[in-house]
């Protein structure tokens, strides 16, 4: 009998990738040896076995902090003069995305981020196309861009001047109490310039949510410094409390937005099981309150892909 | 094996092709690369989750190759596809972080935790048991694989690509693809011997001789054709 095959050339042998010569060699030494015919069946059973592994999901965390990384980028690409399209003045970036960059943790690691949502079982949320920030917070204005305009009742500033890309600011709502875990509960408002519209409700509701995070701005709990003109047009905050409570049903609140939606006003409600469990989102009118829930559109979260 | 094209979502009639959202973020679309990456952010997962086993560091790699891709989307030429290119940074990425690993010595402890993890996709904390036998065992001996074969394998046989696929996705023939695949199955066997099912052939025999004089040829010559 001939020598026996290293078992890189049977696996070769199998993918046909010997020389013809090594390859006939081979094959004839098969048709007399049960040990190297057998490797042959195991090797050929290797992708069987190797496509049957289990592996985890991509978690829901991670996909919110790389949406929210690339929506850092859409901000950082449209605030530095000249690099809109170009390579040349994104090349001075740093390689890591910078302070929003979160270490991922496994479900069931405490991580800062769900300990921060969780805790105060709501979130401020700033931006939905995601370009210029300004948020207040406990007082103090912040903008990505270091332009501290304020943001009013649905404008929005770039856009008016006739850019393709609008400048949202955001800025906090009045605080609002919903009932949830059986106790009445607290979670500050926010008032984006964002249009909502319904073919990208999801990827909007997604992006806002997404900045909290990715900006881990503390759920200011307490912060009672509403504005005049976050009061005003959601009929006042003891309205928009009972309008949240009805239609968070007990649930967490994550997102309240004051906004748009399809260019009337709105408040885009986002409820469900922090970080990682489901959501939904609803998109209440002007009408809704305690009473009248007034939806107007309503979307599951997470986004599958499609 | 199962040799599935690299996987083109099946879009809407008025849906914007991945070409159209990269075309679109370049032109300063802020949505557009957002939508194309929850189009495909599943399968480079998937990838980046086989190629380097530890879910932290396949979070990494994934997010540094998203923002990879955001920024290099302007040196894109168009001659693959769109998802062909989001899978070669994503390999990439996850590749470096391979080989950064490898450069450095092995961490103890922990191991089997991270293990556990992974075939179980549950944290170790709440579930300590959960990995079976064989799946640890292949997930070690796939460690022991090199880049290069490992990344094949992950594309050929653990995500079922073509192998035409593969190669445009990792920029080298269909032959080096083929031979990567090979030494990476040969490498892995040994390692594997006793995950055999249980009464096939002759096995006893093939465990003992085989295993002696195979092994030496494992740890030999990498790289040749």
């Amino acid at each position: 009998m001939s020598r026996h095959a290293s078992l890189d050339d049977l696996a070769s042998f199998i993918e046909g990738v010997l020389k013809p010569r090594k390859h006939g060699k081979i094959a004839a030494h098969l048709a007399g040896c049960s040990l190297c015919t057998g490797y042959v069946q195991d090797l050929q059973q290797m992708p069987v076995m190797l496509s049957n592994l289990a592996f985890p999901p991509m978690p829901d965390e991670l996909s919110v902090r790389i949406e929210a990384a690339i929506h850092t980028e859409s901000t950082v690409r449209v605030t530095t003069p000249g690099s809109v399209s170009g390579e040349a003045g994104r090349r001075d970036l740093p390689e890591r995305s910078g302070p929003t960059r979160q270490r991922w943790r496994m479900p069931g690691f405490s991580s800062p981020l769900a300990g921060s949502l969780a805790a105060v079982g709501a979130a401020v949320v700033i931006a939905g196309g995601g370009y210029e920030i300004a948020s207040h917070a406990g007082g103090t204005t912040t903008t990505s861009s270091g332009s501290a305009s304020p943001a009013h009742s649905g404008q929005a500033p770039a856009a008016a001047a006739g850019g393709q890309r609008a400048a949202i600011h955001a800025q906090n709502g009045p605080e609002v109490q919903f009932r949830a875990n059986g106790q009445t509960q607290t979670a500050p408002s926010v008032r984006t310039s964002t249009d909502f519209v319904p073919a990208r409700l999801q990827a909007q509701a997604l992006a806002a949510l997404a900045y909290v995070r990715a900006s881990d701005l503390k759920a200011a709990q307490g912060v009672t410094n509403a504005s005049p003109q976050a009061t005003a047009t959601a009929g006042g905050a003891a309205s928009l409390s009972g309008c949240v409570s009805t239609v968070a049903a007990g649930r967490n609140v994550l997102l309240v937005d004051i906004a748009h939606y399809e260019g009337k006003v709105a408040t885009i409600i986002v409820v469900g099981k922090p970080p990682a469990g489901p959501g939904t989102i609803y998109v209440a009118g002007a009408g809704c309150s305690a009473s009248n829930r007034h939806i107007l559109a309503q979307q599951q979260l997470p986004v599958q892909a499609p | 094996m199962g040799s599935r094209s690299l996987p083109e979502p099946r879009l809407p009639a008025d849906e914007p092709t991945d070409a159209d959202l990269l075309q679109a973020h370049i032109d300063g679309d802020p949505e557009a690369f957002g939508r194309l990456f929850s189009r495909h952010r599943d399968r480079l997962w998937a990838v980046a989750i086989r190629t380097l086993g530890d879910p932290e560091e396949a979070a990494d790699a994934l997010q540094d190759a998203m923002i990879s891709a955001f920024r290099r989307a302007g040196s894109f030429r168009g001659d693959s596809a769109v998802t062909t290119w989001l899978h070669r940074i994503v390999v990439n990425a996850a590749l470096d972080r391979m080989r950064r690993r490898s450069a450095r010595p092995t961490v103890g402890g922990g191991d089997e935790e991270v293990l556990d993890s992974l075939a179980t996709g549950r944290s170790p904390v709440s579930d300590p048991s959960g990995a079976t036998d064989t799946q640890l065992d292949v997930l070690d001996a796939l460690r022991h694989l090199v880049p290069d074969q490992q990344a094949a394998l992950v594309l050929v046989d653990m995500l079922g690509y073509s192998i035409a696929d593969a190669a445009g996705v990792l920029g080298v023939s269909e032959g080096t693809v083929k031979s990567r695949a090979a030494r990476g199955r040969a490498r892995l066997l040994p390692r594997l011997a006793h995950l055999r099912p249980a009464g096939a052939g002759n096995q006893e025999s093939r465990n003992r001789s085989g295993s002696q004089r195979v092994l030496p040829a494992q740890e030999g010559g990498e790289d040749a054709p």
